[in-house]
Protein backbone atom coordinates (compact mmCIF):
# COMPACT_ATOMS: atom_id res chain seq x y z
CA UNK A 1 0.00 0.00 0.00
CA UNK A 2 1.32 3.40 -0.87
CA UNK A 3 1.66 5.93 1.83
CA UNK A 4 1.46 8.75 -0.68
CA UNK A 5 -0.81 11.42 0.55
CA UNK A 6 -1.18 10.00 4.02
CA UNK A 7 1.62 12.00 5.50
CA UNK A 8 3.28 8.81 6.65
CA UNK A 9 7.06 8.83 6.28
CA UNK A 10 8.45 5.54 4.90
CA UNK A 11 9.08 2.95 7.58
CA UNK A 12 7.88 5.31 10.23
CA UNK A 13 5.18 3.11 11.66
CA UNK A 14 7.77 0.65 12.84
CA UNK A 15 9.11 3.35 15.13
CA UNK A 16 7.76 3.86 18.58
CA UNK A 17 5.60 6.89 19.08
CA UNK A 18 7.39 9.73 20.72
CA UNK A 19 6.95 10.20 24.38
CA UNK A 20 5.65 13.14 26.36
CA UNK A 21 8.56 15.50 26.05
CA UNK A 22 7.25 16.12 22.57
CA UNK A 23 4.31 18.37 22.37
CA UNK A 24 3.03 18.47 18.84
CA UNK A 25 0.06 16.46 17.69
CA UNK A 26 -0.78 16.12 14.06
CA UNK A 27 -3.68 14.04 12.87
CA UNK A 28 -1.93 13.55 9.57
CA UNK A 29 1.22 12.12 11.09
CA UNK A 30 1.01 8.89 13.05
CA UNK A 31 4.59 9.15 14.31
CA UNK A 32 3.94 12.05 16.51
CA UNK A 33 1.66 11.70 19.40
CA UNK A 34 0.23 13.89 22.04
CA UNK A 35 1.80 13.55 25.44
CA UNK A 36 -0.56 12.05 27.92
CA UNK A 37 -1.63 14.89 30.17
CA UNK A 38 -1.52 14.39 33.88
CA UNK A 39 -5.12 14.50 35.08
CA UNK A 40 -6.62 14.41 38.46
CA UNK A 41 -8.50 11.36 39.67
CA UNK A 42 -12.14 11.86 38.79
CA UNK A 43 -15.20 10.61 40.60
CA UNK A 44 -17.98 9.19 38.50
CA UNK A 45 -21.21 7.50 39.45
CA UNK A 46 -21.35 4.15 37.67
CA UNK A 47 -23.67 1.40 38.91
CA UNK A 48 -22.12 -0.88 41.50
CA UNK A 49 -19.06 1.32 41.53
CA UNK A 50 -21.05 4.39 42.51
CA UNK A 51 -18.92 6.94 44.31
CA UNK A 52 -15.81 4.83 43.86
CA UNK A 53 -12.93 6.80 42.42
CA UNK A 54 -12.53 6.13 38.72
CA UNK A 55 -8.97 6.60 37.63
CA UNK A 56 -8.67 7.89 34.12
CA UNK A 57 -6.75 5.49 31.87
CA UNK A 58 -4.31 8.26 30.96
CA UNK A 59 -3.61 8.88 34.63
CA UNK A 60 -3.33 5.18 35.36
CA UNK A 61 -0.74 4.68 32.67
CA UNK A 62 0.75 8.12 32.74
CA UNK A 63 3.65 8.32 30.36
CA UNK A 64 6.96 9.17 31.88
CA UNK A 65 9.74 10.45 29.62
CA UNK A 66 11.97 7.55 28.64
CA UNK A 67 9.46 4.90 29.65
CA UNK A 68 9.30 1.78 27.53
CA UNK A 69 6.02 0.42 28.79
CA UNK A 70 4.09 -1.41 26.06
CA UNK A 71 0.87 -0.17 27.62
CA UNK A 72 1.88 3.48 27.46
CA UNK A 73 2.98 3.15 23.85
CA UNK A 74 -0.15 1.24 22.90
CA UNK A 75 -2.34 3.90 24.48
CA UNK A 76 -0.50 6.61 22.58
CA UNK A 77 -0.91 4.88 19.23
CA UNK A 78 -4.54 4.12 20.01
CA UNK A 79 -5.12 7.76 20.86
CA UNK A 80 -3.66 8.79 17.55
CA UNK A 81 -5.70 6.25 15.59
CA UNK A 82 -8.89 7.36 17.35
CA UNK A 83 -8.07 10.97 16.45
CA UNK A 84 -7.56 9.99 12.82
CA UNK A 85 -10.90 8.20 12.72
CA UNK A 86 -12.56 11.08 14.57
CA UNK A 87 -11.31 13.47 11.89
CA UNK A 88 -12.55 11.06 9.20
CA UNK A 89 -15.97 11.02 10.86
CA UNK A 90 -16.13 14.81 10.77
CA UNK A 91 -14.85 15.17 7.23
CA UNK A 92 -17.33 15.85 4.45
CA UNK A 93 -14.68 15.10 1.84
CA UNK A 94 -14.80 11.33 1.09
CA UNK A 95 -11.23 11.23 -0.27
CA UNK A 96 -9.85 12.99 2.78
CA UNK A 97 -11.87 10.70 5.06
CA UNK A 98 -10.65 7.56 3.33
CA UNK A 99 -7.06 8.80 3.45
CA UNK A 100 -7.36 9.31 7.21
CA UNK A 101 -8.84 5.82 7.57
CA UNK A 102 -5.96 4.37 5.55
CA UNK A 103 -3.53 6.03 7.94
CA UNK A 104 -5.37 4.48 10.86
CA UNK A 105 -5.23 1.08 9.13
CA UNK A 106 -1.46 1.44 8.71
CA UNK A 107 -1.08 1.70 12.47
CA UNK A 108 -2.63 -1.74 13.10
CA UNK A 109 0.65 -3.71 12.73
CA UNK A 110 2.21 -1.40 15.31
CA UNK A 111 -0.72 -1.95 17.66
CA UNK A 112 -0.53 -5.72 17.07
CA UNK A 113 3.07 -5.64 18.25
CA UNK A 114 1.67 -4.68 21.68
CA UNK A 115 -0.50 -7.82 21.88
CA UNK A 116 1.40 -8.98 24.96
CA UNK A 117 -1.03 -6.65 26.76
CA UNK A 118 -3.47 -9.53 26.41
CA UNK A 119 -5.24 -11.84 23.98
CA UNK A 120 -8.34 -9.65 24.19
CA UNK A 121 -6.35 -6.67 22.92
CA UNK A 122 -4.81 -8.86 20.20
CA UNK A 123 -8.19 -10.17 19.07
CA UNK A 124 -9.65 -6.68 18.63
CA UNK A 125 -6.67 -5.42 16.61
CA UNK A 126 -6.54 -8.66 14.61
CA UNK A 127 -10.28 -8.44 13.84
CA UNK A 128 -9.85 -4.89 12.57
CA UNK A 129 -6.93 -5.98 10.39
CA UNK A 130 -8.99 -8.73 8.73
CA UNK A 131 -11.96 -6.37 8.41
CA UNK A 132 -9.80 -3.96 6.38
CA UNK A 133 -8.19 -6.82 4.43
CA UNK A 134 -11.57 -8.25 3.45
CA UNK A 135 -12.79 -4.83 2.31
CA UNK A 136 -10.04 -4.93 -0.35
CA UNK A 137 -9.66 -1.19 -0.34
CA UNK A 138 -13.36 -0.37 -0.42
CA UNK A 139 -14.13 2.68 1.75
CA UNK A 140 -15.92 2.20 5.05
CA UNK A 141 -19.56 3.13 5.35
CA UNK A 142 -20.47 5.73 7.94
CA UNK A 143 -21.84 3.00 10.21
CA UNK A 144 -18.67 0.95 9.87
CA UNK A 145 -16.49 3.94 10.62
CA UNK A 146 -18.58 4.71 13.70
CA UNK A 147 -18.35 1.19 15.07
CA UNK A 148 -14.58 0.96 14.52
CA UNK A 149 -14.09 4.33 16.20
CA UNK A 150 -16.25 3.25 19.14
CA UNK A 151 -14.56 -0.15 19.51
CA UNK A 152 -11.12 1.48 19.55
CA UNK A 153 -12.26 4.06 22.10
CA UNK A 154 -13.49 1.22 24.30
CA UNK A 155 -10.22 -0.60 23.78
CA UNK A 156 -8.30 2.45 24.89
CA UNK A 157 -10.47 2.73 28.00
CA UNK A 158 -10.08 -0.98 28.78
CA UNK A 159 -7.00 -2.31 26.99
CA UNK A 160 -6.79 -5.34 29.26
CA UNK A 161 -10.14 -6.73 28.17
CA UNK A 162 -11.04 -10.40 28.33
CA UNK A 163 -11.22 -12.69 25.32
CA UNK A 164 -15.00 -12.79 25.74
CA UNK A 165 -15.22 -8.99 25.67
CA UNK A 166 -12.96 -8.89 22.62
CA UNK A 167 -15.14 -11.43 20.84
CA UNK A 168 -18.13 -9.19 21.58
CA UNK A 169 -16.28 -6.34 19.86
CA UNK A 170 -15.66 -8.60 16.86
CA UNK A 171 -19.37 -9.42 16.78
CA UNK A 172 -20.23 -5.71 16.80
CA UNK A 173 -17.96 -5.21 13.80
CA UNK A 174 -19.65 -8.13 12.03
CA UNK A 175 -23.08 -6.67 12.72
CA UNK A 176 -22.03 -3.69 10.58
CA UNK A 177 -21.06 -5.95 7.69
CA UNK A 178 -17.34 -6.14 8.42
CA UNK A 179 -15.80 -9.58 7.88
CA UNK A 180 -13.35 -10.15 10.70
CA UNK A 181 -11.92 -13.58 9.82
CA UNK A 182 -8.95 -14.49 7.63
CA UNK A 183 -10.30 -15.15 4.13
CA UNK A 184 -8.52 -18.51 3.83
CA UNK A 185 -9.82 -20.27 6.96
CA UNK A 186 -12.62 -22.04 5.07
CA UNK A 187 -10.11 -23.51 2.62
CA UNK A 188 -7.99 -24.71 5.51
CA UNK A 189 -10.91 -26.75 6.84
CA UNK A 190 -11.77 -28.19 3.43
CA UNK A 191 -8.27 -29.48 2.90
CA UNK A 192 -7.71 -30.73 6.42
CA UNK A 193 -9.34 -34.13 6.00
CA UNK A 194 -7.56 -35.97 8.79
CA UNK A 195 -10.03 -37.63 11.12
CA UNK A 196 -12.88 -37.51 8.65
CA UNK A 197 -15.33 -40.32 8.84
CA UNK B 1 -41.37 -29.74 1.71
CA UNK B 2 -41.62 -26.80 4.05
CA UNK B 3 -39.03 -27.89 6.60
CA UNK B 4 -35.31 -28.63 6.53
CA UNK B 5 -33.56 -30.96 8.94
CA UNK B 6 -30.10 -29.42 9.05
CA UNK B 7 -27.12 -31.76 8.81
CA UNK B 8 -23.59 -31.14 10.12
CA UNK B 9 -22.07 -30.03 6.80
CA UNK B 10 -24.51 -27.12 6.51
CA UNK B 11 -23.83 -26.07 10.10
CA UNK B 12 -20.11 -26.20 9.33
CA UNK B 13 -20.35 -24.14 6.16
CA UNK B 14 -22.33 -21.46 7.95
CA UNK B 15 -20.24 -21.28 11.10
CA UNK B 16 -16.70 -22.08 10.04
CA UNK B 17 -16.37 -20.90 6.45
CA UNK B 18 -16.81 -17.17 6.86
CA UNK B 19 -17.08 -14.98 3.79
CA UNK B 20 -17.04 -17.88 1.34
CA UNK B 21 -19.40 -19.00 -1.39
CA UNK B 22 -20.15 -22.11 0.66
CA UNK B 23 -21.37 -20.00 3.55
CA UNK B 24 -23.55 -17.91 1.24
CA UNK B 25 -25.05 -21.01 -0.41
CA UNK B 26 -25.78 -22.63 2.94
CA UNK B 27 -27.47 -19.48 4.23
CA UNK B 28 -29.51 -19.16 1.04
CA UNK B 29 -30.56 -22.80 1.38
CA UNK B 30 -31.89 -22.22 4.90
CA UNK B 31 -33.91 -19.28 3.60
CA UNK B 32 -35.80 -21.62 1.22
CA UNK B 33 -37.66 -23.32 4.06
CA UNK B 34 -40.36 -22.13 6.38
CA UNK B 35 -38.91 -24.06 9.32
CA UNK B 36 -35.29 -25.05 9.75
CA UNK B 37 -34.61 -27.67 12.38
CA UNK B 38 -31.18 -28.23 13.86
CA UNK B 39 -30.83 -31.56 15.68
CA UNK B 40 -28.36 -31.51 18.57
CA UNK B 41 -26.71 -34.52 16.90
CA UNK B 42 -25.45 -32.02 14.27
CA UNK B 43 -23.93 -29.87 17.00
CA UNK B 44 -22.27 -32.96 18.52
CA UNK B 45 -20.77 -34.02 15.17
CA UNK B 46 -19.71 -30.45 14.38
CA UNK B 47 -17.90 -30.06 17.70
CA UNK B 48 -16.19 -33.44 17.42
CA UNK B 49 -15.23 -32.89 13.77
CA UNK B 50 -14.74 -29.50 12.10
CA UNK B 51 -14.57 -27.41 15.28
CA UNK B 52 -12.12 -29.94 16.73
CA UNK B 53 -9.89 -29.53 13.67
CA UNK B 54 -9.79 -25.78 14.11
CA UNK B 55 -8.95 -26.24 17.79
CA UNK B 56 -6.18 -28.63 16.75
CA UNK B 57 -4.68 -26.02 14.41
CA UNK B 58 -5.02 -23.38 17.14
CA UNK B 59 -3.20 -25.58 19.62
CA UNK B 60 -0.51 -26.42 17.10
CA UNK B 61 0.07 -22.69 16.62
CA UNK B 62 0.39 -22.28 20.39
CA UNK B 63 2.87 -25.14 20.48
CA UNK B 64 5.04 -24.29 17.44
CA UNK B 65 4.66 -20.49 17.46
CA UNK B 66 5.14 -20.81 13.71
CA UNK B 67 2.52 -20.59 10.96
CA UNK B 68 4.78 -22.39 8.48
CA UNK B 69 5.50 -25.29 10.85
CA UNK B 70 1.83 -25.59 11.80
CA UNK B 71 0.70 -25.74 8.20
CA UNK B 72 3.37 -28.31 7.43
CA UNK B 73 2.16 -30.43 10.35
CA UNK B 74 -1.44 -30.16 9.13
CA UNK B 75 -0.34 -31.03 5.62
CA UNK B 76 1.50 -34.11 6.84
CA UNK B 77 -1.64 -35.30 8.62
CA UNK B 78 -4.03 -34.58 5.77
CA UNK B 79 -5.02 -37.62 3.81
CA UNK B 80 -3.19 -38.11 0.54
CA UNK B 81 -0.69 -35.39 1.24
CA UNK B 82 2.17 -37.64 0.21
CA UNK B 83 0.69 -38.26 -3.20
CA UNK B 84 -0.64 -34.94 -4.34
CA UNK B 85 -0.09 -31.31 -3.79
CA UNK B 86 -2.91 -29.83 -1.81
CA UNK B 87 -3.74 -26.24 -1.16
CA UNK B 88 -2.59 -26.81 2.41
CA UNK B 89 0.85 -27.50 1.04
CA UNK B 90 0.58 -24.33 -0.97
CA UNK B 91 -0.32 -22.47 2.19
CA UNK B 92 2.60 -24.09 3.98
CA UNK B 93 4.85 -22.93 1.18
CA UNK B 94 3.41 -19.45 1.53
CA UNK B 95 4.09 -19.63 5.26
CA UNK B 96 7.68 -20.64 4.50
CA UNK B 97 8.02 -17.61 2.27
CA UNK B 98 6.62 -15.41 4.98
CA UNK B 99 9.59 -16.41 7.14
CA UNK B 100 11.89 -14.76 4.64
CA UNK B 101 9.67 -12.28 2.91
CA UNK B 102 7.34 -10.00 4.83
CA UNK B 103 3.80 -9.23 3.67
CA UNK B 104 3.22 -12.42 1.71
CA UNK B 105 0.55 -13.65 4.09
CA UNK B 106 -2.55 -11.73 5.14
CA UNK B 107 -1.88 -12.30 8.83
CA UNK B 108 -0.73 -9.34 10.87
CA UNK B 109 2.97 -8.81 11.37
CA UNK B 110 6.17 -9.30 9.44
CA UNK B 111 7.49 -12.53 10.87
CA UNK B 112 6.33 -16.13 10.84
CA UNK B 113 5.85 -15.91 14.60
CA UNK B 114 3.63 -12.83 14.31
CA UNK B 115 1.62 -14.49 11.54
CA UNK B 116 1.18 -17.51 13.78
CA UNK B 117 -0.14 -15.29 16.55
CA UNK B 118 -2.49 -13.53 14.15
CA UNK B 119 -3.99 -16.84 13.01
CA UNK B 120 -4.10 -18.20 16.56
CA UNK B 121 -6.12 -15.19 17.72
CA UNK B 122 -8.35 -15.37 14.63
CA UNK B 123 -9.10 -19.05 15.30
CA UNK B 124 -9.74 -18.37 18.98
CA UNK B 125 -12.20 -15.64 18.07
CA UNK B 126 -13.94 -17.69 15.36
CA UNK B 127 -14.27 -20.78 17.57
CA UNK B 128 -15.87 -18.76 20.37
CA UNK B 129 -18.18 -16.82 18.03
CA UNK B 130 -19.26 -19.92 16.16
CA UNK B 131 -20.00 -21.71 19.42
CA UNK B 132 -22.20 -18.82 20.55
CA UNK B 133 -24.09 -18.87 17.25
CA UNK B 134 -24.60 -22.59 16.88
CA UNK B 135 -28.18 -22.54 18.21
CA UNK B 136 -29.14 -19.35 16.42
CA UNK B 137 -28.81 -20.25 12.76
CA UNK B 138 -32.08 -22.18 12.45
CA UNK B 139 -35.64 -21.44 13.46
CA UNK B 140 -35.55 -24.29 15.99
CA UNK B 141 -33.14 -26.64 17.73
CA UNK B 142 -34.66 -30.12 17.99
CA UNK B 143 -33.96 -33.64 19.23
CA UNK B 144 -32.01 -32.69 22.33
CA UNK B 145 -29.65 -35.42 23.52
CA UNK B 146 -29.99 -36.25 27.20
CA UNK B 147 -26.70 -38.16 27.14
CA UNK B 148 -24.67 -35.31 25.60
CA UNK B 149 -23.65 -32.14 27.40
CA UNK B 150 -22.84 -29.05 25.34
CA UNK B 151 -19.86 -27.63 27.20
CA UNK B 152 -18.37 -24.38 25.87
CA UNK B 153 -14.79 -24.39 24.55
CA UNK B 154 -12.32 -23.37 27.23
CA UNK B 155 -8.85 -21.83 27.02
CA UNK B 156 -6.49 -23.30 29.59
CA UNK B 157 -3.69 -21.52 31.41
CA UNK B 158 -1.33 -23.10 28.90
CA UNK B 159 -3.20 -21.26 26.12
CA UNK B 160 -4.57 -24.47 24.63
CA UNK B 161 -8.21 -24.78 23.62
CA UNK B 162 -10.09 -27.60 25.28
CA UNK B 163 -13.26 -28.81 23.56
CA UNK B 164 -14.00 -31.75 25.84
CA UNK B 165 -16.44 -33.43 26.03
CA UNK B 166 -16.80 -34.16 22.32
CA UNK B 167 -18.71 -37.40 22.72
CA UNK B 168 -21.71 -38.60 24.70
CA UNK B 169 -21.49 -39.73 28.29
CA UNK B 170 -19.93 -43.20 28.13
CA UNK B 171 -21.67 -44.32 31.32
CA UNK B 172 -25.14 -43.80 29.90
CA UNK B 173 -26.93 -45.63 27.17
CA UNK B 174 -27.55 -43.54 24.05
CA UNK B 175 -30.80 -41.65 24.61
CA UNK B 176 -31.81 -42.29 20.99
CA UNK B 177 -31.69 -46.08 21.46
CA UNK B 178 -35.37 -46.67 22.42
CA UNK B 179 -36.65 -44.83 19.34
CA UNK B 180 -34.18 -46.59 17.05
CA UNK B 181 -35.14 -50.02 18.42
CA UNK B 182 -38.83 -49.33 17.93
CA UNK B 183 -38.43 -49.21 14.13
CA UNK B 184 -36.49 -52.35 13.11
CA UNK B 185 -37.81 -52.25 9.52
CA UNK B 186 -36.46 -48.79 9.09
CA UNK B 187 -33.08 -49.86 10.46
CA UNK B 188 -33.05 -52.77 8.03
CA UNK B 189 -33.85 -50.51 5.07
CA UNK B 190 -31.14 -48.08 6.07
CA UNK B 191 -28.61 -50.91 6.35
CA UNK B 192 -29.58 -52.29 2.95
CA UNK B 193 -29.02 -48.89 1.36
CA UNK B 194 -25.33 -48.96 2.25
CA UNK B 195 -23.34 -50.99 -0.30
CA UNK B 196 -22.01 -54.14 1.36
CA UNK B 197 -18.75 -53.86 -0.55
CA UNK B 198 -18.24 -50.14 0.06
CA UNK B 199 -14.58 -49.26 0.51
CA UNK B 200 -15.38 -46.40 2.88
CA UNK B 201 -14.58 -47.26 6.48
CA UNK B 202 -17.40 -44.95 7.55
CA UNK B 203 -19.91 -47.08 5.63
CA UNK B 204 -18.64 -50.30 7.13
CA UNK B 205 -18.88 -48.87 10.65
CA UNK B 206 -22.44 -47.71 9.95
CA UNK B 207 -23.48 -51.12 8.64
CA UNK B 208 -22.04 -52.77 11.76
CA UNK B 209 -23.81 -50.34 14.09
CA UNK B 210 -27.15 -50.89 12.32
CA UNK B 211 -26.63 -54.65 12.39
CA UNK B 212 -26.05 -54.54 16.13
CA UNK B 213 -29.30 -52.65 16.65
CA UNK B 214 -31.22 -55.06 14.41
CA UNK B 215 -29.76 -58.37 15.61
CA UNK B 216 -29.19 -57.54 19.27
CA UNK B 217 -31.87 -55.02 20.21
CA UNK B 218 -31.40 -55.67 23.92
CA UNK B 219 -27.70 -54.88 23.85
CA UNK B 220 -26.65 -51.59 25.35
CA UNK B 221 -26.15 -48.85 22.74
CA UNK B 222 -23.02 -46.96 23.70
CA UNK B 223 -21.50 -43.72 22.48
CA UNK B 224 -19.42 -45.52 19.82
CA UNK B 225 -22.50 -47.06 18.16
CA UNK B 226 -24.26 -43.69 18.29
CA UNK B 227 -21.25 -42.04 16.62
CA UNK B 228 -20.94 -44.79 13.99
CA UNK B 229 -24.60 -44.50 13.01
CA UNK B 230 -23.71 -40.99 11.84
CA UNK B 231 -25.60 -40.07 8.67
CA UNK B 232 -28.25 -42.76 9.33
CA UNK B 233 -29.38 -40.77 12.37
CA UNK B 234 -30.40 -37.86 10.13
CA UNK B 235 -32.49 -40.01 7.76
CA UNK B 236 -34.09 -41.83 10.68
CA UNK B 237 -35.06 -38.78 12.74
CA UNK B 238 -35.85 -36.37 9.90
CA UNK B 239 -39.58 -35.51 10.22
CA UNK B 240 -41.86 -36.66 7.38
CA UNK B 241 -42.56 -33.10 6.22
CA UNK B 242 -38.85 -32.22 6.12
CA UNK B 243 -35.82 -32.93 3.96
CA UNK B 244 -32.31 -33.67 5.17
CA UNK B 245 -30.41 -30.54 4.15
CA UNK B 246 -26.79 -31.44 3.49
CA UNK B 247 -23.84 -30.80 1.18
CA UNK B 248 -23.07 -34.55 1.29
CA UNK B 249 -25.82 -35.85 -0.96
CA UNK B 250 -23.76 -38.85 -2.02
CA UNK B 251 -24.09 -40.41 1.43
CA UNK B 252 -27.40 -38.94 2.59
CA UNK B 253 -29.56 -39.39 -0.49
CA UNK B 254 -29.55 -43.24 -0.56
CA UNK B 255 -30.18 -43.40 3.18
CA UNK B 256 -33.12 -40.99 3.06
CA UNK B 257 -34.61 -42.56 -0.07
CA UNK B 258 -34.50 -46.04 1.46
CA UNK B 259 -37.09 -45.01 4.05
CA UNK B 260 -39.23 -42.75 1.85
CA UNK B 261 -37.56 -39.49 2.77
CA UNK B 262 -35.56 -36.91 0.82
CA UNK B 263 -32.20 -35.23 1.04
CA UNK B 264 -31.47 -31.91 -0.64
CA UNK B 265 -28.34 -29.90 -1.28
CA UNK B 266 -27.95 -26.18 -0.69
Amino acid sequence: MSDTGTGVPPGGLRESPRLPDETVTSVGNPFESTPLPARAITFEVQGALALAPVINIERLYEAVPGTSSQMVRALEVLKHVIELLGEAKKSDNPIEADTLIQSANLALPKLFSYRSIGDGFGIVINSLHYAFTNLRGMPLTEEQLNVIWRVLRELRERPVLSVEQAVQCAEELEERGLEVDPPDLGDLLDEFSIGDK
Amino acid sequence: MTDAYVETTILTDILLKPSTGKQQRAKAALARYENTLLPVYSIKEWKAGPLGKFAYVHNKLVQTKSLADTLKAVSALARGSYLQATSIEALAAAGERSKRQPRVFVGLGDSDKENADSYRLALESLIIRSWRRRRKITTRVVDELACYVEVSPRIGKDGLLDLKPQQCDRDQECCLAPKLRSEPEMLEALRNSIPENSGKAEHQRRRRALKQLIKHPRERVGSEVCRDLGDAIFAFFCPKNAVVLTTNLRDHEPLARSIGKEAEGP
